[in-house]
């Protein structure tokens, strides 16, 4: 017995205990879960060490700069290590601080200059709109409809002069009405795109098990051929 | 001479009020040991209670009394402590005549044993400077009272004291002063016969009653003493004129050891009057000041009476804390009246509960003393409620494991050929690709996306390999790195090419920092499977940062991966064209970003990498025809199933 034979019946045993909480919750589903959550984390774990490990330890050997560049991180991931224990885990707040800092930092200006930026230009462009004829028209035209009307869907201030009252309701009202069924669909059409991905992965391990039992069974003989 | 404090006027020595504007003068005074009460300079015995003012003096030694010559017979003097200053003692020297003290027994006679009435303060005694505080001093400068300093005794003597010929009466309601000549009525005393008409300003008549211990009295106060009435019949308590003493009630020290007090000018001479007053004392103020011999009672004025020092209180000793971990101490701080009150503290309102809130209080007593009680229909629902959602459950699993299997046992031409533009406009984007090309492809799935994502993939890896471009491999997701092995080294790639196809540079910790960080520095990174520094491999030669790829390939099954990736490209090189492989949840998102040109080219889902396959050729046909048409049976199934429960729960819920 292979080792690749091991691991397709190990593969269709897991499938099928976790494929077993159609009958609800069951042990034989927990033990698969257990399983999956420790090789997880345990795979996590190994592949983070190995992974630094691999990067600091050839610079701080080196006798290039990238020594001291390597050690600044080290230092930094070392007093990190200590925010496992509540005693002296203030050691480890510059280190926290760094990786938020810098993270919430880098993660800004990437939505403001991947995102924000050119999904507003690409929206409000009338040029794209006209590229593309009749229908690039109508389709900006919804998108516009559609952006304006789910912001304002959320806009549930109402003027307390009756005159304006009534104007802010016939126009912002209205559009905000729009926009929640703007929303409905978005909500629908990430609905569907979900259910249909976990349907994909569903077919895909059906098709594993009925696959690796062939191979089970061409492999040990069992079929008789 | 006293000075008026108000007006500045000389007043005589010995005036109560100002001669010029009325105003209560200054008064001088021996304050009683004993009692407190304040007699006349001079007096050698209180008035109040017959205490002696001025302790007698020791009986010296023979040596001294051959040295020293005899003091006249008479006078009364304090006596000399020992040890007692030099400067002391060389006053005593000079005012040796004057101020010996005779014995307590030598009893002067009344005129003789007043001679020296005005003797200098005894060393027990506070000297007069001692005894007057600075703010007293100036005011008494005027009156020039005797100082250790003093002139001999002749010239210690005042001129009002050496005028004091005659003794003063033993009790003197108004204290007269003492330079006030013996009038008529008080000479007439020692011969005890008071048969003197009234004078006209009321003189003090002599009291009787006063407790006077018979071994201190002297013979002409007990001759006093016992005399008769001269004006009238004195009261059964008989008022005393005393000075208002501040100390009253300082326990008095013994007559023989606590110097006399002398009390100086600022102190009021007031009528203390332990019993009723007699009408010609209470007539009295009313009228113009008494004079007696030319003397107005002195009263001190509200502004000196307010500077007068305080006599310190008696501290009595406070109780001990009885309970507490403080007990037995003493001396602590007590609890502030109204501290102990709550501020919040109201009245209780003496008010009666009304009929409502007497009916409210009944109904939450009968609610709160109601036993509880499980409805016993609850459990009864729930037990078929458990049992209907498993069977449920369990039918809905079986129809779309049917649905799922059965294109595997039959052939369901249901579903025509798919269509996904935006996968052949990325075909053709790949096609156009020149030879060795190095590429970098994001791979952010793991083995639990795998089923859709190598479907996806797959075909898009492959055209790449055709292309002969070279592979670099990231990851910002730990199981990343092995899915992508998985999917290149098992079906795409040869393994004996697979140095010099593909650079798997591993995981890049730091989600969008990472990514920054990665993508601007991948020649300094290491291989993951070969752990050689990326520098070092013959496809990374040229590579160094994400300026030197000619594509990026994104493959990401959740829609935060896509995003990181294409918002850190656009910041550090929005010029590298950016392809996208994503799940079919990720389409969604992906589309903006595709309309928006930030993407070249998508294939998403397992429609995408069907169409790609058809486009590409591979030979994986029949897997995604399976693929399709078991994913369209079980979309069948779902639609089916949501519209049979809504069928249901419509009708069950008009039953319910």
């Amino acid at each position: 017995m292979t080792a690749d034979l091991i691991g397709l019946i190990v593969g269709t045993l897991l499938t099928l205990l976790v494929l077993s909480y159609i009958l609800g919750d069951n042990p034989l589903y927990r033990l698969a879960l257990h399983l999956l959550v420790g090789a997880t984390v345990g795979y996590g774990v190994a592949v983070t060490t190995v992974t630094v490990l691999q990067t600091v330890l050839p610079a701080l050997q080196s006798n290039s700069p990238d020594r001291v560049r390597a050690l600044i991180p080290l230092v930094l991931g070392i007093l990190l290590l200590f925010k496992g224990f509540p005693r002296w885990s203030a050691w480890g707040n510059f280190s926290t601080a760094l990786l938020v800092g810098v993270g919430a930092a880098v993660a800004m200006g990437g939505a403001l200059v991947g995102t924000i930026i050119p999904q507003t230009a690409a929206v409000g462009s009338l040029n794209a709109w006209l590229r593309e004829g009749s229908a690039g028209l109508i389709n900006g035209l919804i998108v516009m409809i559609g952006t304006i009307g789910a912001l304002l869907a959320f806009a549930f201030a109402v003027p307390r002069q009756p005159a304006l009252r009534r104007l802010w309701n016939g126009s912002v009202g209205v559009l905000g009405q729009i926009g929640r069924l703007f929303l409905l669909a978005a909500f629908g059409a990430a609905f569907g795109t979900a259910l249909t991905a976990s349907l994909t992965v569903l077919v895909g391990r059906v098709y594993a098990v009925v696959m690796g039992i062939q191979q089970i069974i061409n492999a040990t003989g069992m079929g008789g051929g | 001479m006293i000075y008026c404090p108000k007006c500045g006027t000389a007043n005589r020595q010995g005036s109560k009020f100002c001669n010029e504007c009325g105003t209560p003068l200054p008064a001088t005074g021996l304050r009683c040991p004993m009692c407190g009460a304040t007699n006349p300079t001079g007096n050698l015995y209180c008035d109040r209670c017959s205490a002696r003012l001025i302790p007698a003096e020791r009986v010296p030694p023979e040596e001294e009394k051959a040295e020293r010559p005899s003091p006249p017979k008479g006078i009364s003097l304090p006596s000399v402590p020992l040890g007692e200053e030099g400067w002391l003692s060389e006053l005593r020297a000079e005012a040796e005549p004057l101020d010996l003290l005779p014995e307590e027994e030598e009893a002067p006679e009344r005129p003789e044993g007043l001679e020296a009435p005005t003797a200098p303060p005894t060393p027990e005694a506070p000297s007069p400077e001692a005894a007057i505080p600075d703010w007293l001093a100036e005011l008494e400068a005027p009156t020039a009272p005797p100082t250790p300093e003093a002139p001999p005794p002749e010239a210690a003597i005042p001129d009002w004291l050496a005028e004091l010929e005659a003794p003063i009466a033993p009790v003197s309601p108004e204290a007269p002063p003492p330079e006030v000549a013996i009038p008529d009525w008080l000479a007439g005393l020692e011969e005890a016969v008071p048969e003197a008409p009234l004078p006209a300003e009321k003189p003090i008549p002599p009291l009787a009653g006063i407790p006077v211990p018979p071994s201190e009295t002297p013979e002409w106060l007990r001759d006093v003493e016992f005399a008769p009435p001269i004006y009238e019949e004195p009261s059964a308590q008989t008022p005393s004129v005393a000075a208002l003493d501040i100390h009253a009630g300082v326990p008095p020290a013994a007559p023989t050891t606590v110097p006399p007090i002398l009390i100086e000018e600022e102190e009021e001479l007031l009528v203390t009057t332990p019993g009723e007053i007699p009408d010609w004392l209470k007539e009295a103020p009313e009228e113009a000041p008494p004079e007696f011999g030319g003397l107005i009672p002195a009263e001190i004025p509200e502004w000196l009476r307010a500077l007068q020092p305080r006599e310190e209180v008696t501290v009595e000793e406070e109780p001990a804390e009885t309970e507490g971990f403080l007990i037995g101490l003493r001396g602590l701080i007590p609890i502030g009246k109204g501290l102990d009150i709550p501020a919040t503290a109201q009245p209780p309102l003496p008010r009666a509960p009304s009929p409502a809130a007497v009916a409210r209080a009944e109904l939450l007593q009968g609610l709160l003393s109601r036993p509880m009680i499980t409805p016993p229909t609850a459990e009864i629902r729930e037990a078929p409620r458990q049992s209907g959602w498993v069977l449920t459950r369990f039918l809905v699993g079986v129809i779309l494991l049917a649905a799922i299997l059965l294109p595997m046992l039959v052939r369901l031409p249901l579903f025509g050929p798919p269509t996904a533009p935006t996968a052949e406009a990325l075909f053709t984007t790949v096609n156009q690709l020149p030879g060795n090309t190095p590429v970098l492809i994001a791979w952010e799935y793991g083995p639990a996306e795998s089923d859709e994502m190598d479907r996806v993939a797959g075909p898009l890896i492959e055209h790449l390999l055709r292309r002969e471009a070279r592979l670099i491999v990231v990851s910002t997701r730990m199981e990343g790195p092995a899915a992508a092995e998985a999917l290149l080294a098992s079906r795409l790639v040869d393994p004996s090419e697979r140095s010099q196809r593909i650079a798997n540079l591993g995981y890049l910790p730091g989600q969008a920092a990472g990514v920054r960080e990665a993508i601007g520095n991948l020649g300094g990174r290491t291989e993951a499977m070969t752990g050689l520094p990326a520098s070092q491999l013959e496809i990374m030669a040229d590579v160094h940062s994400i300026a030197d790829v000619g594509m990026v390939v994104i493959l990401a099954a959740q829609p935060d991966d896509l995003k990181t990736w294409l918002e850190q490209i656009s910041v550090a090189n929005p010029n590298v064209p950016v392809v996208a492989g994503v799940s079919a949840r990720v389409e969604l998102i992906s589309t903006p970003y595709l309309t928006a040109g930030q993407l070249r080219g998508m294939v998403a889902g397992l429609t995408g990498g069907a169409v790609y396959e058809r486009q590409l050729d591979t030979g994986w046909g029949r897997e995604y025809e399976y693929y399709l048409t078991s994913l369209g049976m079980a979309q069948l199934a779902i639609a089916a199933l949501t519209v049979i429960g809504a069928l249901i729960f419509l009708v069950g819920g008009r039953k319910r």
